[in-house]
């Protein structure tokens, strides 16, 4: 009986708060909002937000009925489904798949063990999987899956650095951000071509690149948090840290030294909706042109976070504070505070649907 | 404040009265159980203490102390799963890390988590478990808001001997086995004991957090244990010296969670502990001698591979943990009836393992002053502690108790004012990147009033019935909580309240061979935030749930025995605020016995979860459906 209750109160608020915006029959309408993703702590959540800035916590259960899992980590939407990548602490991770009409749950991708981000190249999904370590700590390279959107299972392993996270593609190229995972060991980025599938170079770059963006000109920005060390906790200093630019043509890379890393943050680099401007975290937030030859030393906002995106239609900054309950702060491209919303628990993220 | 302003009125008043008796007595007859008793037990005849019937032990004597505990007493347990996973128990709305759990008087809480996982002890191990609510912090140390349990294994100081075997076999091909032995003069008694157990554990459940509520079956969740544990009590020449040693391994799979999927799981703990002791008591005069040393060391393995392929292991972790504990206590009889104790410890603490930065050391040491008085109109008990610890410096403890027999053989009035305290454990301390040595501790005043009618002719049998309201305020209670990312961190989270009632009535009929002994409780409990600087002000605590009601009633007749136990937990809410819903669970049980030329044999039956419920205690964590047993006892 809750759970018919559960279903049919998910169903009216997509349907209150949704509206389809297209005419063509052919296409499948997509739910409108601010998709909040909430890591949690027993459990994750997804929290949306709409046009009127109203929010629906628990948005995921509301329809499904179901709790979304321990840990989901990040989210990416298509023409008709929208990825929560979910790790969960038992080494059984998953990619919960729902219809991007509706939001009900459409497929479960199993057969993962530490899954971290999905992208999207000719057809099919990639999924970065593997924490990067061994029972010691020590490095252990990990693996992209490809997954087979029609069957919405894996394909095929392709063999990258340790504890791959965020993946870009442009062109025919998926990047690979290496971060070395738990045993914070890699300072490459891999680069598969989604035609064969293949690792075709793979890039050095500052250590533990964890996030990446691509600019205007079609260049790679790798942020890499560096190699942490806990010996003065809860001081925690980071080496070869910096901000990796990789050039879209040549693969060539120009980096910039970080320092005064205070940032617990994982999702910490950001583009503007020109693709202009990159927005990044240290000890503050920093916006730099994409064509400037050195850090920008005026702090842009004066406070870090938990994650960071721009709202790719109007260039609003939406900034995700970890904790519990959580909380996002929208600034405008100008830097100035529009709002804030409370949310879950541990917000990373957010994914933008018009 | 008004409460701890009558409480200290009605304790003055009393006290007052105390003093008032004539205490010059010259002959002093001292009970001899108060010389070999442990030292404890002599102040805890003003708590409420409720002893688990040897009926209901031996019942579930194949299953853990977690079981017997959730099925018999009003205790809150925090079950991973049953059959071996952590268990945790909390007393009146505290957590499993405010019970001290003590083997013969010696604390056997975890010295790196500060609870006691009771998956680990087993409920059949031990001649006697007491469950004292509300312990008081002065005499049992830190971690004690909510109360303690006392696992004794008594001295028997009459010719005797026996040998014998228990043995069980039940549902998801579990099976347990223990073999014991006792023998016993005037001036030894021994009993010792060795168990082996394994279970498969892969029984079904519904999985209610996955699509379409499917039926999943728990895997990688087998468990085995064994282990043994010695008891030597020695008279001699009025000196009593008592030895106990107990060493036990338990290997656990630990199986999967529910929610979407399939319950995937790579996950292995290792748990293995030696426990000894050396104590010797001795009645000098009026002075009553006691000094216990004791030693301690617990190690723990946890790994998870990660995935199926993986040869090696995705997460590793260690640790170990070695304590030295050393009591003297002096007691001094002015009379039989009022006595003052001094009492001394001190213990050295090593923690050891990968997640510190290093072997962590540290020194503590406690003295304590206690008097108890026991005029004819009851019991007074004055306590006073201080402990003083290389790392942490907790507060003066202190507690007022009394038990007034305010119209003797009816009605007794039980009340108490005691201060309570926990320091950070090791794990909250120094784990890595988690751990805060800048936690504080934990401390705060416990008040409790009860009522108990003794045993009364009443409905065909007697009656007794016992009620308590208490209230224990608590700064800067600890909490693991989420932190950044998936790592959860201890914090103050600030001023707590706990307050609630607890009732227990009992009936006992017998007519002729017929024997019906019934019981019924009930606790009401509201844990909540009481900081107003916290987002979760007035808000529940996680995982306390408001009421709790154990239910049982046991038919013998002749060799048969039958009875029926139930438990009702209602709603719980988790960390996160989401709801764990309450559950009912019925247990039913039949028992025969009879007598050979050689020995003296029970056969046992018995079905648990009878109605076959869902459930979880803690939120993801599926707990076994209905599942029978069936055992033989055999004592030569």
């Amino acid at each position: 009986m809750k759970k018919v209750l559960n279903l049919a109160l998910g169903l009216l608020v997509a349907s209150v708060l949704f509206v389809s915006c297209s005419d063509d029959d052919n296409e499948i309408p997509q739910l409108k909002g601010n998709f909040v993703l909430n890591e949690g702590s027993a459990n994750g959540s997804i929290s949306l937000i709409d046009d009127d800035d109203k929010v629906t916590l628990n948005y995921f259960v509301a329809v499904n009925g179901i709790a979304l899992g321990q840990y989901p980590q990040s989210m990416a939407m298509n023409d008709e489904y929208a990825f929560i990548v979910v790790t969960t602490g038992s080494g059984a991770g998953y990619v919960e798949v729902v219809t991007a009409s509706d939001f009900m749950h459409y497929a479960t991708i199993s057969g993962l063990s530490y899954p971290r981000e999905i992208a999207f190249a000719d057809g099919k999904a990639y999924v970065s999987n593997g924490n990067g370590s061994d029972a010691n700590y020590a490095k252990e390279n990990n693996q992209v899956y490809v997954i087979d959107l029609k069957t919405m299972t894996k394909t095929k392993e392709i063999a990258v650095g340790a504890g791959p996270e965020k993946m870009i593609v442009s062109g025919n190229k998926l990047y690979v951000a290496n971060s070395g995972g738990w045993s914070n060991d890699d300072n490459t980025v891999s680069v598969i071509d989604v035609d064969t599938d293949e690792v075709v170079k793979t890039i050095t770059v500052k250590s533990c690149p964890k996030d990446m963006v691509e600019d205007a000109n079609g260049d790679i920005w790798a942020y890499c948090s560096g190699v942490p060390d806990y010996s003065n906790y809860p001081n925690v200093s980071y080496t070869n840290a910096g901000l990796s630019k990789i050039d879209g043509e040549t693969d060539e890379v120009s980096s910039f030294v970080l320092t005064s890393l205070s940032t617990s943050g994982i999702k910490n680099i950001a583009i503007s909706k020109d693709e202009k401007t990159v927005y990044f975290m240290s000890d503050a937030v920093y916006a730099m042109n994409i064509t400037d030859t050195a850090l920008p030393t005026a702090k842009f906002i004066d406070a870090t976070f938990y994650g960071m995106d721009v709202n790719p239609v109007n260039g609003n900054l939406w900034l995700c504070e970890g904790t519990n309950p959580g909380k996002v702060i929208v600034y405008s491209p100008a830097g100035s505070k529009l709002k804030e919303f409370t949310v879950g628990a541990m917000p990373n993220s957010t994914m933008f649907s018009y | 404040m008004k409460l701890k302003f009558l409480f200290a009125v009605i304790v003055s008043f009393l006290s007052f009265c105390a003093w008032s008796q004539n205490i010059g007595v010259d002959t002093i007859q001292i009970e001899s159980i108060d010389i070999v008793a442990p030292r404890l037990q002599h102040f805890s005849s003003t708590e409420k203490t409720v002893q688990i019937d040897s009926i209901l032990i031996q019942r579930y004597d194949g299953k853990d102390l977690s079981s017997l505990l959730q099925k018999t007493s009003l205790v809150n347990v925090s079950s991973n799963g049953a059959f071996g996973a952590l268990a945790t128990v909390g007393m009146r709305g505290a957590s499993g890390t405010h019970t001290s759990v003590n083997w013969n008087g010696i604390p056997v809480n975890s010295l790196t988590t500060g609870s006691a996982d009771l998956s680990l002890i087993n409920a059949g191990s031990f001649d006697q478990v007491q469950v004292i609510y509300g312990a008081v912090g002065s005499l049992y140390g830190s971690g004690t808001l909510g109360g303690a349990i006392e696992l004794s294994n008594m001295p028997d100081w009459k010719k005797k001997s026996e040998i014998g075997l228990n043995s069980e076999i039940g549902s998801f091909s579990n099976s347990k086995t223990k073999l014991f032995g006792k023998y016993s003069n005037k001036s030894i008694s021994y009993s010792g004991q060795a168990f082996f157990q394994y279970g498969k554990n892969d029984f079904t459940y519904t999985d209610f957090h996955d699509f379409g509520s499917p039926t999943e079956r728990l895997n990688n969740n087998e468990n085995r244990a064994f282990g043994t544990i010695q008891d030597l009590h020695l008279k001699i020449n009025e000196h009593y010296i008592d030895f106990g040693a107990w060493y036990q391994v338990k290997e656990k799979n630990i199986g999967g969670l529910m929610g979407i999927g399939a319950p995937i799981s790579y996950q292995k703990q290792r748990d293995s502990s030696f426990k000894a002791y050396i104590g010797w008591k001795k009645l000098i005069g009026k002075f009553r001698l006691e000094a216990k040393s004791a030693y301690l060391s617990d190690y723990l393995k946890y790994t998870d591979r990660g995935s199926a392929t993986n040869t090696g292991y995705k997460t590793f972790s260690e640790i170990e943990s070695k304590r030295w504990l050393n009591d003297a206590n002096l007691r001094y009889y002015f009379s039989d009836k009022w006595s003052i104790d001094i009492n001394g410890k001190y213990s050295w603490l090593k923690g050891i393992t990968n997640n510190y930065e290093g072997d962590i050391i540290e020194n503590e040491s406690r003295l304590t002053l206690a008097t108890k008085y026991s005029p004819q109109i009851g019991t007074f008990i004055f306590t006073y502690g201080k402990e003083w610890n290389s790392e942490v410096n907790p507060p003066e403890m202190y507690s007022f108790s009394s038990l007034i027999h305010l119209f003797p053989t009816i009605i007794d009035i039980r009340s108490k004012a005691s201060t309570h305290y926990k320091r950070p454990t090791f794990n909250e301390r120094y784990w890595n990147n988690s751990g805060n040595v800048d936690l504080k501790s934990e401390n705060g005043w416990n008040y409790e009033l009860g009522l108990m009618m003794l045993s009364q002719k009443a409905l065909y049998g007697d009656i007794t019935l016992d009620f308590n309201a208490y209230k224990a305020l608590n700064d800067d209670l600890i909490a693991w909580q989420p932190g950044s990312g998936t790592l959860w961190k201890p914090i103050n989270i600030g001023k707590t309240v706990i307050q609630g009632v607890d009732i227990e009535a009992t009936h006992f009929l017998k007519v002729k061979n017929n024997n019906l002994r019934t019981s019924l409780k009930y606790a009401y409990n509201d844990a909540y935030n009481n900081d107003k600087e916290s987002d979760n002000y007035k808000k529940s605590l996680a995982y306390r749930p408001h009421h709790l009601v154990k239910f049982s009633s046991d038919y013998l007749f002749g060799k048969w025995d039958a009875g029926v136990l139930g438990t009702l937990r209602s709603n719980t809410n988790t960390w996160e605020g989401d709801q764990v819903d309450g559950n009912l669970l019925v247990d039913i049980n039949v028992g025969y016995r009879f007598n050979t030329k050689f020995a003296k044999i029970k056969l046992t039956g018995r079905v648990e979860n009878l109605l076959d419920e869902s459930y979880e205690i803690v939120r993801f964590y599926p707990m076994p459906g209905r599942a029978y047993y069936f055992g033989v006892n055999v004592i030569f």
